[in-house]
């Protein structure tokens, strides 16, 4: 049996609980308020980034982990296992895994193999939760690594935001910069494709009609008839999370429906309000 | 930095560059000088970044990377020449910030290689410890970018194995290699579209250039190097940090041209290396980047005006800039870190001639976007529509152009024809947006030259709805096909008053009655507007309605409108009704209900 290590960064917003239970490590990326730096999800919670976020008169920014960060933590893992696999967010919205790869390729004494996850947030959560269940039952490397790759094509992730503003003012606006700037209340629904975001389609109205779109947009991608694992990713709506967890297990044949909250990397580029639903088939 | 690397290191060195080796105490004031002069000037930088994510931060994130290998730097003090080049590497890896950082410290990273268990380095060694950087940059970078710092790093590298081999001395050498990086760092906007776009050259290059001209003017020694320490912030386990803090000796060096001037010139056939040459005496830190049509400018120097006189010789100025650097310093000074973040106060005197779209609200003063006109898109619209508030509205959704008409003057074949023309995409989507004005509309491809569409939109609703569909990325087939299928979801109605006494549906009608009218057949009758406003919307409405859009019209009141709304949101709670100015003649409201 091989005894391979599972990594991932502080975007794969997992519940923390997932974490120690798989034995995930988990390399926090960086939030900046001006001159404050945060390591995400270490010094600073979901819930204290969306207070400071609504707070605070500096737009926050955020940062790769340094290389040395991932070197320190593979060089650790290796000590104790045959080998380390290493999930991170899209390599197109950010340079998470140009450092995780740079280190991979300076550690010695076991395999490291870097994959680009081409997916953010829980929806790349998923497939690290993935990885890190075959670790648990004793899966090579190699099979890992495959069933990894797999599944970062097969993950579809949806999702609206309140606002456009954050994604475009930092940059990660993608081809939905299309849907900037209406009179009209329209609201963006947009996806994850090829690793950046982009324009799904515009909603016109409420917050209701774009969930209840939302969900309907899942139904027309989600594979008949297969099971589905799934997350509602939130960024501090709860009960709305609620409602569309109990859509998810009521219309789909779902094994799993996690409910995560989008952490504070993630939520300076997406801004509070934001929702989703990521799935893939479960074989 | 210290003074620990003090005069009798400068003796040394001096001596030690007459021999032409460079030792570990000039490689560590190499460092330090570079990473000074980036430090002055990373607002510059940030505001040139457009590739690979335009979040204008590369230049503090460079200089941050650097002052983490500086710290380590200095604590390598008195240690080997290999072993500082270590401490570099290792203090950029653990300080890596963005991408900018990442590849400067896998640059440091090469550097190390290539000097490992050197004491000394001849111009040899050092171009070959250059070559060795660029090299494992490249090899870091998943997917190498031409345009980019990589490609300054690479011509640095060149230009240095060149120098070296024509047997140049070390401080000849680096002269030659900053000359050669600027060169190279111009040409990036021929390599990376993104740039050219932008009017800019690679932030991450300019940092690159910053830096080895921080080296260079140390070498000169134009740059009595200062002696400050640099704190790295890092609130690590909470609590926020201190900024680093502006060395004084490069504000001072600065201010003998005191006036940060920039600005974009547009023109025809600019003389990029004319302007160039001829500026060159205006000041210092000159660029001049761009294209035949459209340049950057930047220079520091005591006369801003006369750099303004000159640049309109060639052509319009756009984005003018001028900023008085000691004020700049002076507030940041009076401001400690906190506001330091954006440095543009009360003395940035912006001009602004036109604010390229989507820039709303902010502020990217260096990095103009292209003109709104000058970006070919895939496919263009042209809407119809009488009224400034649907026009205003019709645009927003993405309509390039919208002419004038409706029911009573239908625009003509040439009007559709030309505004089609005026769009700046192969295909074009016309939307008629009344049934009288489809034909016509039909008719255009007969008379331009480019791929024409007509979406059958009948009403304004069913035109906002086909705009809604609109897929900006999308190609013009599959454009069609959903702004198509999204005219079936939506139900038009409309408010006015007939023109004569008529019988039609069952209804006895009077002139100047009020009708109301549901996708196309009469439905409603009477006197008073807002009651058959109230009946046109309870036949519109069905239990999975979920919004209904009111646009009202130049003889509606405002408050009307809100009161007819609010009446309709009582009755039906299920749906959600907004409220919008159409500004239309004739018709007192134009109702749409999804």
């Amino acid at each position: 049996m091989a005894n391979i290590s599972i990594v991932t960064d502080s975007t794969a917003d997992l519940p923390p609980h997932l974490y120690s239970d798989y034995g995930i490590t988990v390399v926090p990326l960086l939030v900046h308020f001006g001159d404050e730096v945060y390591r995400d999800g270490v010094d600073l919670s979901s819930e204290e980034f969306y207070a400071k976020l609504t707070s605070s008169s500096v737009l926050p920014r955020t940062s790769q982990p340094p290389p040395r960060d991932f070197q320190v933590v593979y060089e650790d893992l290796l000590s104790k296992s045959d080998g380390v696999v290493s999930i991170h967010l899209s390599s197109r919205l950010s340079g998470t895994y140009q450092s995780a790869a740079i280190a991979a390729s300076m550690v010695k004494g076991g395999p490291v193999r870097v994959i680009d996850g081409r997916l953010a947030s829980a929806a790349n959560g998923l497939v690290v939760l993935e990885a890190a269940r075959m670790a648990r039952e004793g899966a090579s490397m190699d099979d890992i690594v495959a069933r990894a790759q797999d599944l970062v094509g097969k993950v579809r992730v949806f999702f609206t935001v309140d606002t456009l503003e954050y994604l475009q003012k930092n940059g990660r606006i993608g081809r939905a910069a299309a849907f900037l700037g209406t009179v009209l209340s329209i609201r963006p629904l947009l996806w994850l494709q090829d690793g950046e975001v982009a324009p799904y389609e515009k909603v016109r109205g409420s917050r209701q009609r774009i969930l209840a779109r939302l969900v309907a947009v899942v139904k027309e991608h989600a594979p008949a008839g297969k099971r589905l694992r799934a997350a509602v990713i939130h960024a501090v709506s709860p009960d709305e999370a609620a409602a569309l967890k109990q859509i998810m297990e009521r219309d789909f044949p779902c094994e799993e429906v996690l409910t995560a909250t989008v952490g504070p990397v993630i939520g300076c580029h997406a801004g509070p309000g934001t929702m989703a639903i990521a799935f893939h088939p479960v074989d | 930095m210290s003074e620990r690397i003090g005069a009798r290191d400068r003796q040394e060195e001096a001596s030690a560059l007459k021999r032409d080796l460079l030792d570990a105490g000039a490689l560590a004031r190499a460092i330090m000088a570079g990473t000074e002069w980036l430090g002055a000037n990373k607002e510059f930088v940030n505001s040139l970044n457009v590739f690979p994510v335009p979040d204008g931060d590369t230049g503090t994130n460079m200089h941050l990377t650097l002052l983490s290998a500086v710290r380590e730097v200095e604590k390598a003090e008195g240690r080997e020449l290999w072993e500082i080049a270590d401490a570099a590497a290792m203090g950029s890896l653990m300080g890596a910030r963005g991408n900018s950082g990442v590849i400067f410290s896998q640059l440091f990273r090469g550097f190390a290689k290539g000097v490992e268990g050197k004491a000394q380095l001849e111009p040899q060694d050092l171009a070959r410890a250059l070559q060795s950087a660029a090299a494992m940059a490249y090899k870091a970078v998943m997917k190498p970018v031409e345009g980019t710092m990589l490609t300054v790093a690479r011509e640095a590298a060149r230009s240095a194995t060149q120098c070296a081999r024509a047997g140049l001395g070390l401080r000849a050498l680096a002269e030659k290699v900053l000359e050669d990086s600027q060169r190279a760092l111009e040409r990036t906007p021929e390599m990376l579209p993104t740039l050219k776009e932008a009017g800019v050259v690679d932030a991450g290059g300019q940092g690159l250039v910053f830096f080895w001209q921080g080296i260079v003017k140390s070498l000169r020694g134009e740059v009595t190097v200062p002696r400050q320490e640099p704190v790295l912030q890092v609130a690590r386990g909470g609590g926020a940090g201190q900024a680093a803090r502006q060395p004084e000796a490069t504000v001072r060096e600065s201010l003998r041209f005191p006036y940060c001037t920039e600005l974009l010139l547009k023109g025809r056939a600019l003389p990029l290396d004319r302007i160039r040459t001829e500026l060159a005496d205006a000041g210092d830190c000159l660029l001049v980047v761009g294209t035949s049509d459209v340049a950057k400018v930047h220079v520091h120097t005591s006369h801003p005006g006369r750099v303004l006189e000159y640049c309109l010789r060639f052509g319009d100025l756009h984005e003018i800039q001028i900023n008085n650097m000691a004020d700049q310093h002076e507030e940041f000074e009076a401001q400690g870190p906190a506001g330091r973040a954006s440095a543009d106060g009360p003395s940035t005197v912006t001009l602004e001639m036109e604010r390229p779209s989507g820039q709303v609200g902010t502020s990217r003063p260096l990095a103009p976007g292209p003109r709104p006109e000058s970006i070919e898109k895939p496919v263009g619209i042209v809407a119809v529509a009488v009224g400034e508030g649907l026009a205003t509205i019709l645009r927003s959704l993405g309509a390039d152009v919208v002419v004038e008409g409706g029911q009573t003057m239908n625009p003509s074949i040439e009007e559709l024809a030309s505004a089609a023309r005026q769009v700046n995409a192969k295909s074009v989507i016309i939307l008629p947006n009344n049934s009288n004005v489809i034909l016509t509309a039909d008719k255009v491809r007969e008379f331009v030259d480019k791929t024409i569409s007509v979406v059958p939109t009948k009403t304004i609703p069913q035109g906002v709805a086909a705009l809604v569909a609109f897929n900006a990325a999308a190609d013009l087939s599959a454009n069609e096909r959903a702004m198509r299928e999204a005219l079936a979801n939506v139900s038009t109605g409309e408010v006015t008053y007939a023109v004569r006494s008529s019988s039609m549906n069952g209804f006895s009608i009077d002139q100047n009655d009020i009708i109301g009218i549901k996708d196309g057949e009469i439905c409603a009758a009477g006197k008073d507007r807002d009651e058959v406003a109230m009946s046109l919307a309870s036949q519109m409405v069905t239990e999975e309605s979920s919004l209904l859009t009111i646009y009202y019209g130049q003889d509606v009141h405002v408050s009307d409108a809100q009161a007819l709304a609010e009446r309709l949101s009582d009755i039906y709670p299920h749906c959600e009704v907004e409220v919008h100015y159409g500004g239309q003649p004739l018709y007192y409201y134009i109702m749409s209900v999804e």
